[in-house]
């Protein structure tokens, strides 16, 4: 057999280098191999570059280079169909949990919660990332690396704020907000600024960068949806209306106590001093919640934080209840102040009136049996929770009234 | 020849059984070697070898040793103990596969 010349091997040598073979060690194989080839064939047929041209083809189906990226593939991600199999069926998991979970939500069956959170902490923290990872391994320039990394960034943070804004977790509107800003301030010119040097992509660029922000203008749209004009006015109107009860019933207890018969002002004074205190302790829960809502600044009255904090799910929520949904101290305190009363004036002052103080009911809503905490403030707005403490103070001023009487 | 795609998801399969017994080939004689034992059915493409004969090195399944050809070098492939575990494993599946497929694709297998 004729062994190939020094100049031959050098030869092979550098054109698989210039067919994009870059790996020494892989280099050396193929050489071994094609050089073993070539002289067997060059048995029969004694033109080099014949037969060298004849023999390599055998290596590729299009070109050699997909030698080396299956062997980087192979290498670098030697879990490569394992992360590709993990972002199927991560997937997969997370649309289905998504549109059962969805369903679940409009029929208010238990259990939409935990899926909604399910389908997007696995799209956001499974398929988005591996997407990204083996999306960017396919291209190699770093633009669209760098767009597909922000691509993904929107995608796993207004995701996250979807799912905050269903579940009225504090934060949902930061993080909407952010999200958007993500792709108006740093997608689209970056998108838009790089596509549009390339003059085959100039058209799709643009009209993609149109509908981006279109899409992007949409949601910022529903960020601020809200009621009606009319019905804002109209709950606002009964948020203050329940203000003025509350005020016009102090008054006339302060008038009632004044007028009580001599004999009987002891009894109306204890009356007094107990519902004041708990009157008292429900103004310190607000005034907390307000403290809270401002982030302590003496300048904003009560009704400002209101309608500052119009939909604030979170704040009550925290201020509250735990971290489980338990009623907090707080909270605790004020139920046990409330039940004290009650007992204190049924027993004696003779309070008849069961309208009054029904700390202990529960009531069903959408087949779920709620405790009167859970009702009056769990997961409801800070302007519905403020308006359920002064109906609370209302409701002690009227037992006060009655049992004067 | 079978298609490619019959050969690809049996390529390291056959690697490690023909290594298995301790053998030390190179890239070109793993080739002979199966199209002679197959007599030429199966013809293992060099564009699909040479990927993976690097990954199972680096994967530690196989180990290598280079000499000197002439005005070349060849390496030379072996296998580890790990790669010895694996051919055990690859090879057991292989055949509780083939025992499926007989079922699934209701084949009739000729003996003898």
């Amino acid at each position: 057999m004729q062994a190939l010349s020094h100049e031959q091997v050098a030869f092979i040598t550098s054109d698989l280098q210039r067919q994009g073979i870059e790996s020494e060690e892989l280099r050396l194989s193929l050489l071994d191999h094609i050089c073993t080839l070539v002289e067997e064939e060059l048995e029969n047929e004694s033109d080099f570059p014949v037969v060298y041209s004849r023999v390599l083809p055998r290596f590729f189906k299009k070109e050699l280079k997909e030698i080396q990226t299956e062997t980087n593939l192979l290498l670098t991600y030697k879990h490569y169909y394992a992360m590709k199999r993990t972002m199927m069926i991560s997937g997969a998991l997370s649309a289905l949990t998504f549109v059962l979970g969805s369903f679940f939500k409009i029929m208010h069956w238990p259990g939409a919660g935990v899926m909604l959170c399910l389908a997007v902490l696995v799209f956001c923290f499974g398929f988005l990332p591996i997407l990204f990872v083996l999306k960017t391994k396919e291209s190699i320039s770093s633009r669209d690396k760098i767009v597909l990394f922000i691509a993904t960034l929107f995608g796993i943070i207004v995701s996250l704020a979807s799912l905050f804004k269903v579940q009225h977790w504090p934060g949902a509107n930061m993080l909407w907000i952010s999200a958007l800003s993500i792709l108006v301030f740093l997608f689209l010119p970056i998108y838009y600024l790089t596509g549009i040097r390339n003059p085959e992509a100039k058209l799709n660029t643009t009209i993609s960068s149109i509908l981006i922000l279109v899409a992007a203008g949409i949601l910022f749209m529903m960020t601020n949806l809200r009621s009606s004009a009319w019905l804002e006015f109209g709950t606002d109107l009964a948020e203050q209306q329940i203000y003025v009860t509350r005020n016009a019933l102090n008054a006339s207890t302060n008038a009632v106590i004044a007028s009580v018969a001599p004999e009987r002002i002891a009894d109306a004074k204890a009356i007094q001093s107990d519902c004041d205190q708990l009157y008292n302790a429900i103004e310190g829960i607000k005034g907390d919640l307000v403290k809270r809502a401002t982030d302590d600044d003496p300048k904003i009255s009560e009704q400002e934080a209101i309608a500052m904090n119009k939909g604030n799910f979170g704040l009550p929520v925290s201020t509250l209840f735990d971290n489980e949904g338990k009623e907090s101290p707080l909270l605790q305190l004020l139920n046990a102040n409330l039940l004290n009363l009650r007992k204190t004036m049924q027993e004696k002052h003779g309070l008849t009136n069961p309208m009054l103080l029904k700390v202990d009911e529960t009531t069903v809503y959408d087949d779920e049996t709620k405790t009167w905490n859970q009702t009056h403030f769990y997961h409801l707005p800070f302007e519905v929770v403020m308006k359920n403490l002064t109906q609370l103070q209302i409701e002690i001023r009227l037992v006060e009234l009655t049992c004067i009487k | 020849m079978y298609s490619s795609e019959l050969i690809k998801g049996t390529l390291r399969t056959i690697v490690l059984k023909l290594l298995a017994d301790g053998n030390k080939m190179y890239g070109y004689e793993i080739t002979q070697r199966v199209k002679e034992l197959t007599g030429n059915k199966i013809q293992l493409t060099e564009g699909a070898l040479y990927p993976t004969l690097h990954a199972m090195e680096a994967e530690g399944v196989l180990s290598t040793h280079t000499e000197n050809v002439g005005n070349r070098i060849r390496k030379y492939y072996g296998i580890t103990r790990s790669g010895k575990k694996l051919a055990g494993e690859k090879l057991s599946e292989y055949r509780d596969f083939i025992n499926t497929m007989v079922t699934l694709l209701d084949l009739q297998l000729k003996i003898g």
